[in-house]
């Protein structure tokens, strides 16, 4: 478990020394800071990935590491139809909704077959990758980007991960179904416009 | 090793961003940074790596040597097509990401990888230069960069042993692989924001060759 902290926590601290160079980096430095800030500016993209790594950590281990493996795959596949005009119908509100539904399998403890909890994910992965791919032609540097945001959503997920650890504490299943419960919010916040 | 292994790689984002030419510092110490430079020699280098430490001691043994030969047949090549460069980069670092992402054991086509990958960053570093002892200072310099950082990154990944740190190999390998997908991806289905984004980042800006990020002689 320790390790585990020093590693995550190195990771965070290495990947915020790409803040400190921002203003001297050119058109690459741009597009990894605005594509790692992208998943982190947008509440709706940070609450959902942090979802994913609860829910995650909450099914076992196996899915564990399959979900944030699969997700940004999948998410691939939604970049690419966004990068190729593809229309894909109600693509915030299928954010919104990834919030509102992950949060509620969490508070409600759900715990489908692990094909099942990857389809779930991987839909949803989808309409973030379409909303990432929509961005990444407009972006100065499309692989400082593309790196940049496929990194903030992966840190996004081990927080989720790190935070579903507390289940091993006394009250920390209580915990997990309470952050649950306030993604779900979240979501319904995002999808009535409240939020 | 571990802990200034860990540390190196922390330091990768922040080094990755420095697109800028590095004045002063001279041609070998440029061409020594420039795989670290560019973005799509860093995730072929990162992918590699993990491939070559998952293989084992034996994945390595057969893989660095190839790599470094295929660098040194890159690196006496004249340099092609920047952009055909970079893209057959991302396709290799895409293929190898995929093989760390499905923790499979190939040693030899994992050293067909290497050898393939050596050659594209060989090409993609390679460039003209102000005169002989400028270059091969370069060549050096990105000769022995590019050796290392695998070396060192193959010799990281050799030692995550424990199930998550496995895991945690494979999952950097999806992240490589999705990131190197889209830019495939963005350069096929929409070839003009291609090359809007290669007007955005001018080949100087994004790609430098290293010969391109020395300072020029003073008369």
């Amino acid at each position: 478990m320790k390790k585990i902290s020093v590693l995550i926590t190195a990771l965070f601290f290495g990947l915020l020394s790409v803040g400190v160079h921002a203003h001297a980096g050119g058109a690459a430095a741009d597009g990894l800071m605005s594509g790692f800030l992208h998943p982190l500016l947008g509440f709706d993209h940070l609450v959902a990935m942090i979802a994913v790594g609860i829910w995650g950590a909450f099914l076992g281990p196996r899915a564990i590491w399959m979900l944030p493996i699969a997700f940004p795959l999948v998410m691939v596949l939604g970049g690419i139809l966004g990068m190729a005009g593809v229309p894909l119908p109600a693509v915030e509100t299928g954010i919104a909704a990834s919030a509102l539904v992950i949060g509620a399998l969490i508070a409600l403890a759900v715990r489908p077959p692990l094909w099942l909890a990857l389809l779930i994910v991987a839909v949803f992965a989808v309409f973030h990758g379409h909303a990432h791919g929509t961005e990444l032609p407009a972006a100065t540097d499309a692989l400082g980007y593309s790196i940049g945001f496929v990194l903030a959503t992966g840190l996004l997920h081990l927080c989720g991960i790190a935070f579903a650890l507390v289940d091993r504490l006394p009250h920390g299943k209580l915990a997990i179904r309470l952050a649950g419960s306030a993604i779900g919010l979240a979501g319904l916040g995002f999808l009535s416009g409240t939020l | 090793v571990r802990r200034s292994s860990l540390a190196s790689l922390c330091l990768l984002p922040a080094t990755a961003q420095a697109h800028s030419p590095i004045q002063g510092i001279g041609e070998f110490y440029n061409g020594l940074l420039h795989p670290l430079l560019v973005p799509a020699q860093l995730l072929m280098l990162l992918a590699l790596g993990l491939l070559l430490g998952q293989g084992g001691l034996r994945g390595r043994q057969l893989g660095l040597p190839l790599f470094v030969l295929g660098l040194c047949i890159g690196l006496a090549w004249d340099s092609l097509d920047p952009r055909l460069l970079e893209t057959a980069l991302l396709l290799c670092a895409a293929l190898t990401s995929l093989l760390v992402l499905g923790a499979l054991r190939l040693p030899l086509l994992a050293a067909m990888l290497a050898a393939g990958a050596g050659v594209l960053l060989g090409l993609d570093s390679s460039g003209e230069s102000a005169g002989l002892q400028a270059r091969l200072a370069t060549t050096l310099g990105i000769l022995l960069g590019a050796s290392l950082a695998l070396l060192l990154l193959s010799d990281l990944a050799d030692r995550l042993q424990l199930p998550w740190q496995k895991i945690g190999a494979r999952i950097l390998g999806s992240w490589i692989c999705a990131s190197a997908l889209l830019v495939l991806a963005l350069g096929l289905l929409q070839p003009a924001a291609g090359s809007a984004s290669a007007t955005l980042m001018p080949e100087t800006a994004s790609r430098p060759a290293a010969a391109e990020m020395l300072p020029r002689p003073v008369p």
